[in-house]
């Protein structure tokens, strides 16, 4: 940390609430940093977006959430769940879930962030040295109830999510 | 100016460097003179009935309509592009042409006899190899197929496909399915399997209407709509995967005009940004694939003023996708001195000969024919 102790520290990560609150294929957009961030249940796990299509600024995670299809030549189609894809409401341009990248086109990106998901005793306690924000607005989480023997979802705005290796989707 | 009669200018002034014309038609004269190449069963068939042969040619190309032939190039007493003397005097001579690729139609596809079309189809390649081919050297030919049926088309590519001056397949663009569709698939094996181009060409006959809705009133109108029936057999071609399943595959196309290709190119890679899940198997944006995949004879450009046919040019993204033709004998009023002006230098050989060469493998063509 190079920021001196004596100034307050921006908040990078967030607590945006209990596991069971985001229920696998939902979705929750939530506001962090004044920025609009959907975070979303893929099959249990957590994966999370700038809400803004980097194609026109479109709320990208209003859209759909769907798999990449297989296709070596005509009438041949596979449904692979290794990759998903959120759609852009505006054109249905489709971007990984995972790095955010267009799928047409490899230099457009939308910004993934990272989700983590971390005990209550782990969670209360950044809390209370006040590392972790609370999301605030109607998606305010509620207080950590370290008697919930349950896992909190944490978004951090810092660190990017790694890019996706070629071929390492299958 | 009216470029392909070297009217007021010379082949020299034009262009020093060689010329290889993509773009000729042959047409048999009568359905008697394919008597020779026919199955007698079909010669004595035609004469029991009084029939005088298909009559989509006549429906694409009115004998006496301006744009049909040039009056230069109407000989008295035979149809225009009848004879290979004609072609010679009128376009090969004077334009020192290297080679050219004789296209030919003759409305086979309209003829909706499921035996009588593939034998009429046999007997103008036949006429199209032993009257023009043989004759002179600096022929290659397109072959013709009974485009309605696959099977017969596909054995027609089988018979006659590894002629060695036999360069590609006449498909007209109108036709009673779209080309993309699998169906076609046993051609474009047949094709692929010979490295034989299909050459999309004006013409043809639908199962309904001519255009792609609806019937013009006027020729005119037909004429100058069908750009509609190009553009849609190539976004057909496209979306249907035909490049994924033969990747070999090249398509020219004859007659078209090239002037909608970028602004048509850049709607189709729209719509599959947005929609491609539906065509999973097209991996790539659709102008890729037609730099890839698809030329465009020069005969006609529709270019408008310079300064906006230049930007059509640079639009089209590649010096690769034309080639020259002179589209005899129909009469188009380009001026070869403009489009190849509005050109980059660079371009130029490519659309005179070079492309064209390397599209349909010229030089392994010609030197089979020798050897």
């Amino acid at each position: 940390m190079t920021t001196s102790p004596t100034r307050p520290v921006r908040t990078t990560r967030f607590v945006v609430g209990r596991v069971e609150e985001i229920p696998p294929g939902e979705r929750r957009i939530v506001e962090a940093n004044g920025r609009e961030i959907g975070v979303f249940n893929i099959r249990g796990t957590f994966y999370a977006m700038l809400n803004r299509c980097p194609h026109l600024g479109a709320p990208l995670c209003e859209g759909g959430v769907v798999n990449q299809i297989e296709s070596p030549v005509p009438g041949e189609v596979r449904l692979d769940e290794g990759q998903t894809f959120v759609t852009c409401p505006y054109h249905n341009w489709e971007f990984d879930v995972e790095d955010g990248r267009s799928y047409w086109n490899p230099r457009l990106r939308a910004r993934p962030f990272s989700v983590a998901l971390e005990g209550a005793d782990e969670v209360k306690a950044a809390l209370d040295r006040g590392e972790l924000g609370r999301i605030p607005g109607p998606y305010t989480a509620e207080t950590v109830d370290v008697a919930v023997e349950s896992d909190y979802i944490v978004l951090s705005l810092r660190p990017a999510r790694q890019e996706r290796q070629p071929g390492g989707s299958s | 100016m009216t470029t392909p009669l070297l009217q007021g200018t010379t082949r020299e002034a034009l262009w020093t460097g060689p010329v290889i014309d993509c773009d000729v038609h042959a047409t048999p004269p009568s359905l008697e003179a394919l008597f020779p190449y026919t199955d007698p069963v079909w010669v004595q068939g035609a004469q029991e009935r009084g029939w005088k042969g298909p009559n989509g040619q006549a429906l694409a190309y009115p004998p006496n309509a301006p744009t049909t032939a040039r009056d230069e190039w109407r000989p008295e007493g035979r149809p225009p592009a009848s004879r290979l003397e004609d072609l010679q005097q009128h376009v090969l001579d004077p334009w020192r042409t290297e080679v050219a690729l004789v296209n030919t139609a003759y409305g086979v596809d309209s003829l909706r006899h499921p035996d009588w079309a593939p034998a009429l189809a046999r007997a103008v390649n036949d006429w199209l190899i032993a009257e023009w081919l043989d004759r002179d050297p600096r022929l290659v030919g397109s072959m013709v197929v009974p485009a309605r049926d696959p099977a017969a088309a596909a054995a027609e590519i089988e018979r006659v496909g590894s002629h060695p001056r036999i360069v590609q397949v006449t498909m007209p663009v109108r036709s009673e399915r779209l080309y993309g569709q699998r169906v076609f698939w046993p051609i474009y094996e047949a094709m692929t399997r010979h490295d034989l181009v299909m050459g999309l060409s004006w013409g043809g006959t639908s199962e309904d209407a001519p255009s792609p809705t609806g019937y013009a009133s006027w020729y005119a109108e037909e004429y100058a709509a069908e750009i509609q029936v190009f553009g849609a057999q190539l976004t057909s071609l496209i979306y249907e995967g035909i490049f994924q399943k033969f990747p070999e595959m090249r398509v020219t196309m004859l007659e078209s005009g090239f002037a909608w290709v970028p602004t048509w190119s850049w709607s189709i890679n729209k719509k599959w940004k947005g929609l491609r899940r539906e065509i999973p198997w097209v991996d790539r944006l659709p102008t890729e694939i037609i730099r890839d995949h698809f030329r465009f004879s020069i005969a006609p450009a529709d270019l408008g003023p310079d300064a906006h046919a230049r930007r059509i040019i640079e639009w089209l993204g590649s010096e690769d996708i034309l080639m020259f033709a002179t589209d005899y004998p129909h009469l188009h009023t380009n001026d070869l001195a403009r489009v190849l002006g509005v050109m980059p230098e660079s371009m130029r050989p490519k659309v005179m000969h070079e492309s064209a060469r390397d599209w349909y493998r010229l030089d392994k063509a010609l030197q089979k024919t020798a050897s």
